[in-house]
């Protein structure tokens, strides 16, 4: 019992994560119209950014800003490329996929090779900090509260945005029925520019907290996160929001609950046997495909 | 100063799809206050025509002006800022959203003087009114075609491009929609209608265009026009 | 021949049968890599078959090529009509499944690899041989009423219902004949190389497959030629410290022919202008 609590907590606290990743990349999908394959390798950059910048300070608030604004600057370079995509005549969305795919790959490699000769960076213990509470095998470690936090908020923030504000509305709206926004007049590019950045600051966001939970970056943790991203996402059905919370969170318990009942290396296997179990056999998403 | 009698003037316009022609050469001029009609069989290009004024479909040759401005190459938003609206064919609405804030979306580009605005739609369509908490997919085609044009009222606009509103409605309706578009073009509102129904678009109209395979074929004033044999002949359904 | 010549010319006509692979269920618009996995899964049977079992090489390519049939077969039970992404995801999951088993599998020689794999030593003559007899199915394939059907399916789903295609049958149809030869690039791999690693079956694989894919062209059969040996001999044309950042190329290349040639270097309209005859499809 004590063992399920305890993977409880750092899967609910992992799940958040990925919730916020999902998001972001349905945001992408619904709003410019794109499979941002490479979303996660820009949030493993921006972790590498926070690595390099622990480095040289201690400041909480610098290496916060410069993880955040390198997920936001990377984001937002990659608008113009997807958008002379998007207006190629005869393309779909899988040409997004394939070019996204092309710059994950091209980030992959740059980090295998330049940064720490590409082995893996772990984060100073003040970064990522201690257990905070500890009741037998249950513990509850800084990262895995501010994961937690930090995740819940962003995603709260993230929702009210979107239900409650004109900006989200007109995000809604594009995502609904693109002909329809155009006609009312909401700007398509510009609304578009901004989800970018909302994407970017999410990114940012996830980036942070991941580093803080679990303590270091490698360069091929990018695909694996891509794909645990995508596999979500196509679980809960693409571009469905409120699918991906749930299913988001359920892979981050499932995978906890591996770790904690299974050997290292197969929690992995068994977090990707389940979801592509589910794929097989609902292969439009559990709560329907919104695109 | 030269005062600018025409809102709308189109100047030899053309627009293609690929290989296709669609429009092909037009000249169109609304003038303030005034009620147009726009007939022609499927596929002439009067959808092709109104979108192309509100900058969706982009102009292969020619101009467009609106208040005196080119707005040819400008970008929807900002053609949708300066005073034109589009109540396109089909019910173009955000069908998940409630019927409030469909509403609210039409006014996007004038969020001043929202209440009013909206107390003004809800005036002409009531029953926009009593559903404004409904989800606007679940609304009957009358009224989802009656949100569209609310919708497109909310932006405050000096003319109102309408394609189409007859289209797979119950002839009652259709009635009420062409009484509502006169009482908004007495109000002060000019209209460019574009209509399969010719009776109905000539009788409701000061002036029309006859549009055949992307070109005006005839125009001229609608009392004029529906007594032409020619008109009577295509599309008033003989004698 | 020299070594860099044998290994480049083994390479290149795997890779060759790897893209087309890919690129006979792209004609129904599915990424299909689940032919990564049945390569992996197949190169190591063949690998383990010959060395431990001494199984000769026939019988071995016989089971592997029937091997990549059923697996697609039982998956595209579930995913035949299924949505590209849909499709995407069941292949990448099955991918790093198969090289996780691999990797803790102690007998298959787990991360540091299965070696000393016995078999023919002049693998080109078989390899190009069978690379032929599948250009000449991919070729009926595509000029029969199963690849005019995957066009209209291509640019239109719903139309191509109420043209009445058996989109899932097709779907099928394609993913069968897609991951046979996966199954048998897998055991030419085994027997090219005599040595496997679970890294080899990885993102990058996948990578690589896409940039010879969409680089070559999707719309027909023969950019996937082109490109096979062109970004084969990429390390062979730079000097080594440039050639290390193949990924970087790679993806590099991906964007550039996205946004500057979306159909890829070989399109049908080339084709017509000089002359190959290609199947008729549906204008769009
Ligand atoms: N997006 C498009 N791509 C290609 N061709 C198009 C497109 N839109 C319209 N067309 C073609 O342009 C021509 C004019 O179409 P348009 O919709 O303007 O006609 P319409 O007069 O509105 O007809 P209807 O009364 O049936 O609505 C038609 O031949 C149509 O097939
Ligand atoms: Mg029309």
């Amino acid at each position: 019992m004590e063992i399920f609590i305890a993977q409880l907590i750092s899967g609910l606290a992992l799940g958040s994560i990925y919730v916020l990743l999902v998001t972001g990349f349905n945001l992408m999908l619904l709003v410019a119209k794109i499979i941002q394959f490479a979303y996660p390798q820009i949030v493993v950059v921006s972790m590498y950014t926070c690595w390099w910048v622990l480095k040289l300070t201690g400041n909480k608030l610098i290496i916060i800003l410069a993880g955040v604004s390198v997920s936001i600057i990377l984001s937002l370079l990659s608008e113009p490329i997807f958008r002379k995509i998007s207006s190629i005549e005869g393309v779909d969305i899988n040409a997004s996929f394939i070019a996204s795919m092309g710059i994950a790959m091209i980030m992959m490699d740059i980090m295998s090779h330049s940064i720490n000769y590409g082995f893996p960076v772990a984060f100073s213990p003040d970064w990522v900090g201690g257990n905070i509470f500890g009741y037998g095998l249950i513990t509850v470690s800084k990262g895995q509260l501010f994961a937690l936090l930090g995740g819940i908020i962003a995603v709260l923030i993230f929702f009210f945005l979107l239900y409650h504000t004109n900006q989200g509305r007109f995000f809604r709206a594009i995502a609904e029925n693109r002909f329809a926004a155009c006609l009312v007049g909401i700007p398509i590019i510009k609304t578009s520019i901004f989800s970018y950045l909302i994407v970017g600051i999410l990114g940012g966001f996830s980036a942070i907290l991941f580093s803080m939970l679990i303590g270091s970056a490698s360069p091929w943790l990018g695909e694996f996160v891509a794909l645990k991203m995508l596999a979500v996402s196509i679980v809960a059905g693409l571009g469905n929001l409120q699918g991906g919370l749930v299913c988001g969170l359920l892979l981050g318990i499932i995978e906890a609950m591996a770790i904690g009942y299974f050997s290292g290396s197969w929690s992995n296997v068994i977090a990707f046997a389940v979801m592509l179990i589910v794929v097989l056999m609902k292969p439009g998403g559990l709560f329907g495909i919104k695109i | 100063m030269e005062k600018i009698n025409n809102i709308l003037e189109i100047c030899n316009l053309s627009i293609a799809y690929g290989p296709i022609k669609a429009v092909k050469e037009v000249n169109l001029e609304i003038n303030h206050g005034e009620f147009v009609a726009l007939i022609g069989a499927n596929g002439a290009g009067k959808s092709s025509l109104l979108k192309s004024i509100l900058g969706i479909n982009k102009a292969e040759k020619g101009s467009i002006f609106f208040l005196g401005q080119d707005i040819t190459r400008k970008p929807t938003d900002k053609i949708v800022s300066s005073g034109l609206s589009l109540i396109p064919e089909g019910h173009v609405i955000f069908s998940s959203m409630s019927v409030l804030e469909n509403l609210q979306l039409g006014a996007y580009q004038n969020l001043a003087d929202f209440e009013e605005n909206l107390k003004r739609i809800f005036d002409y369509f009531p029953v926009l009114k009593d559903r404004s908490s409904q989800i606007a997919g679940t609304l009957s085609g009358g009224e989802q075609q009656m949100l569209s044009m609310g919708r497109a009222l909310m932006s405050k606009p000096k003319l109102i491009l309408v394609d189409e509103p007859s289209l797979g409605l119950a002839p009652k309706i259709v009635t009420d929609i062409f009484n509502i578009l006169t009482e908004l073009n007495k109000e002060g509102y000019a209209i460019l209608l574009a209509e399969q129904n010719a009776k109905k678009a000539l009788e409701g109209s000061h002036r029309c265009y006859v549009m055949k395979t992307g070109e005006i074929a005839m125009s001229g004033f609608s009392t004029d026009l529906i007594d032409d044999p020619k008109i009577r002949q295509a599309y008033l359904g003989g004698n | 021949m020299s070594e860099v010549t044998y290994y480049f010319l083994g390479f290149a006509g795997i890779y060759v049968l790897m893209g087309w692979a890919l690129y006979l269920p792209y004609r129904v618009g599915q990424l299909n890599f689940l032919i990564v996995a049945c390569m992996a899964i197949t190169a190591y049977f063949g690998g383990f078959a010959a060395r431990e079992w001494g199984w000769p090489f026939i019988v071995i390519l016989i089971i592997g090529i029937l091997f990549g049939a059923t697996i697609a077969f039982i998956f595209s039970l579930a995913i035949g009509d299924a949505p590209c992404f849909t499709v995407v995801i069941v292949g990448l999951t099955s991918v790093f499944i198969v090289k996780t088993v691999i990797e803790n599998w102690r007998t298959l020689g787990g991360t540091i690899g299965f070696f000393h794999i016995p078999g023919p030593n002049n693998m080109l003559a078989i390899i190009y041989s069978l690379l032929f007899l599948v250009g000449l199915l991919v070729f009926r394939i595509d000029h029969s009423r199963w690849g005019r059907a995957a066009s209209v399916v291509f640019i239109d789903r719903d139309v191509a219902v109420t043209l009445g295609v058996d989109i899932k049958k097709l779907g099928m149809f394609f993913q069968i004949i897609s991951c046979s030869i996966a199954g048998m690039a897998g055991i030419l791999d085994a027997f090219l190389v005599k040595s496997l690693s679970p890294e080899f079956f990885t993102f990058s694989m996948i990578g690589y497959l896409m940039c010879i894919l969409f680089v070559g062209g999707y719309t027909t059969m023969w950019g996937v030629i082109l490109s096979a040996f062109f970004l084969q001999g990429i390390p062979l044309m730079f000097p080594s410290n440039i050639a290390s950042w193949r990924l970087v190329i790679y993806g590099a290349l991906l964007v550039i022919i996205i946004l500057l040639r979306p159909e890829g270097l070989i399109t049908r309209k080339m084709l017509w202008s000089i002359k190959i005859k290609s199947p008729r499809y549906i204008t769009n």
